[in-house]
């Protein structure tokens, strides 16, 4: 088994009787891209504050990178780099200042922290922004000068909160290509929150969180296949395909001028077609996505799934 | 170290590059210096002049103003080493707001860093804006021939200034430590920034007020170190009108102005004013460091 670099036992956290993190277990594989899933308020903020020692956490156990959270939280954290959901820094100094601030907080300063930068800064693409103030700069912007402030002290684990959230899809792209840069090139564990189907449809694990529990866990892969349903979609006459279907025992239904029939999987599908050509003058075979799997795990729909 | 320097210097240049911040910071002092060019001025010296003019000394124009421009001068001076570190304060409010004091928990910095940061930028920036107001202040008396400080008046004006803002800023620095909304901050320093003036006697002299309302003002550390200005800022134009006047008329004018506090009819005297400021000081201070010692105690015993 491929070492774990964080790995969580019965985590635990209410705020007041509200319990937002109810008793979760999970492991995230050193060098893997893990995704965090869940509608807003399913607890995944609130796990990843108490990963980064902000909140304390009621009950349960953290390990990361093999230190325990309650005892060592000081050698866990120059290991870790974070990403919040809403910006950290200052609005009025320029970009070089707060990165600079920050890279004192890791003993970072000097010639060492100048070659830091410059080197952030071609990763990143910041040379240009340095000397602007923070606040004056644009939503795409900040948010590769979050990831720079982030990665200042080369973490084994980098944290994201949602990072692509309120972003334009080309800058959505940019920063994910980032993030999957960092975690293909530097080895770097990356673990991050989305509400963003198509981006924990290209994690190497995902973990559905739903009302402070765990609903699935499993590669996308798994869970498409355990969870989601494939379709076949059948055209022609749909009402009158749907009729004699039902009479031959298949579910199915005239669904926007096709009959659609839930099949198993794409063997199912296949041996059908061979059974009752004459159904299938026009086909199409539909698999399950995980919008379907989120759908069907937790019975909700996420805000902004379907953005493309 | 480079870490306190660093954030120190960043708490302070984010107040700095707040123009409207350092306005709102000065608006006490610039208050003060506005009632006394539209009319205070002019009422104080008139009186000062007729109560002369009863005793039969005249000629006594450039004494009198000496008197009355240190007067307001020494308000304005005390109020900014109270209102700039107030200000200065917003940082602490805004960290918490925006989420820096989560990012600081999630580094690899001490505890202490923030904490310490804030009294050290704070002080500073105090020092910064006051030795600004107090260079200004200097400028005016000697600009308008008011000037009748001596060396050693000087040393201790600037002496007060430092010990004042010091201890106003451990004063501010732990009032400020509970507030958790920017709405709760701007309210207390919408409160402080109008009361201040009248609390300390910036806008008129104590001794207009009722007994009660005297003894009041001597529990503010703040109203210590406005008589310690006032007595090492206006002590020289005093001893001159004692001069053309008389001791007596003079000892009167020192108990009208407030040179010292009515403590429960005792007066409280410049040595006993500057023990009660860095009192405070140390007492701020020392009360700054036990919250942060108890609330590090409530954390640890707390996963049990």
């Amino acid at each position: 088994m491929a070492e774990q670099i964080i790995q969580v036992e019965g985590l635990q956290k209410s705020y007041g009787a509200v319990q937002a993190v109810k008793g979760i277990c999970f492991s995230v594989e050193k060098g893997s891209l893990f995704s965090f899933l869940g509608v807003n308020g399913a607890g995944k903020s609130t796990t990843i504050n108490i990963l980064c020692s902000i909140l304390k956490k009621d009950g349960g156990k953290v390990l990361i990178g093999g230190y325990d959270l309650d005892r060592e939280a000081q050698k866990i954290k120059p290991r870790l780099g974070v990403v919040f959901q809403n910006t950290v820094l200052d609005d009025l100094l320029s970009v070089k200042d707060n990165l600079t601030v920050r890279a004192s907080f890791y003993g970072i300063k000097g010639k060492v922290w100048a070659q830091r930068l410059k080197e952030l800064s071609l990763l990143l693409d910041l040379e240009e922004l340095l000397p602007c103030p923070f606040g004056k700069l644009s939503g795409g912007q900040r948010r590769r000068v979050d990831i720079a402030r982030a990665l200042i002290h080369r973490p084994a684990l980098l944290i994201l909160d949602e990072p692509t959230t309120g972003l334009d899809p080309k800058t959505r792209q940019t920063v994910w290509e980032i993030v999957r840069t960092l975690q293909k090139e530097e080895g770097m564990t990356v673990f991050l929150t989305t509400h963003y189907m198509e981006e924990a449809d290209s994690s190497d694990r995902v973990v559905i969180i739903d009302d402070g529990a765990i609903a699935a866990t499993g590669t996308p892969v798994q869970l498409k296949n355990e969870y989601s349903r494939n379709y076949l979609r059948l055209y022609g006459d749909a009402a009158a395909l749907a009729e004699e279907m039902r009479g031959l025992g298949y579910g199915a239904a005239a669904e926007g001028g096709a009959c659609v029939a839930a099949v198993k999987d794409a063997e199912a599908a296949r041996e059908f077609l061979i059974r009752f050509p004459q159904f299938c003058r026009d086909f199409e075979f539909v698999k399950g996505n995980m919008d379907d799997v989120f759908l069907s795990v937790t019975g909700k729909k996420l805000q902004g799934g379907d953005a493309q | 170290m480079n870490m306190l320097l660093c954030m120190t210097s960043r708490n302070l240049k984010i107040f700095l590059k707040d123009k409207a911040n350092i306005f709102f910071s000065l608006l006490c002092p610039l208050i003060v210096l506005a009632l006394y060019v539209l009319f205070l001025g002019k009422v104080q010296a008139d009186n000062l002049l007729a109560s002369l003019a009863e005793l039969g000394v005249t000629g006594a124009d450039g004494a009198v103003q000496a008197f009355c421009d240190s007067w307001m001068l020494a308000g304005a001076l005390s109020s900014a080493c109270i209102t700039v570190p107030l200000c200065a304060c917003g940082v602490m409010v805004q960290d918490k707001k925006r989420g820096i004091i989560g990012d600081l928990a999630a580094s690899p910095v001490p505890s202490w860093l923030a904490p310490v940061s804030y009294f050290l930028s704070v002080a500073a920036a105090g020092l910064v804006l006051c030795t600004g107001v107090l260079l200004l202040a200097f400028g005016w008396l000697a600009v308008s021939g008011s000037w009748c400080l001596s060396v050693l008046d000087v040393f201790a004006t600037i002496g007060v200034m430092i010990l004042s803002v010091v201890s106003s800023t451990a004063l501010l620095v732990f009032l400020v430590s509970f507030l958790k909304s920017e709405g709760a901050f701007m309210g207390l320093n919408v409160i402080l920034g109008t009361v201040v003036g009248f609390l300390i006697g910036a806008y008129m002299p104590l001794s207009m007020f009722p007994a009660g309302i005297q003894y009041f003002t001597a529990f503010i550390p703040g109203s210590h170190s406005a008589g310690l200005f006032r007595n090492f800022i206006m002590g020289g134009a005093l001893d001159e009108l004692a001069a053309l006047s008389s001791p007596a008329f003079a000892e009167a004018l020192a108990e009208e102005f407030s040179f010292a506090l009515n403590f429960f009819g005792h007066a409280v005297t410049p040595p006993v004013m500057a023990a009660v400021v860095a009192g405070a000081a140390v007492l701020f201070i020392g009360l700054l460091l036990a919250v942060r010692f108890f609330a590090a105690r409530r954390v640890v015993k707390k996963p049990a």
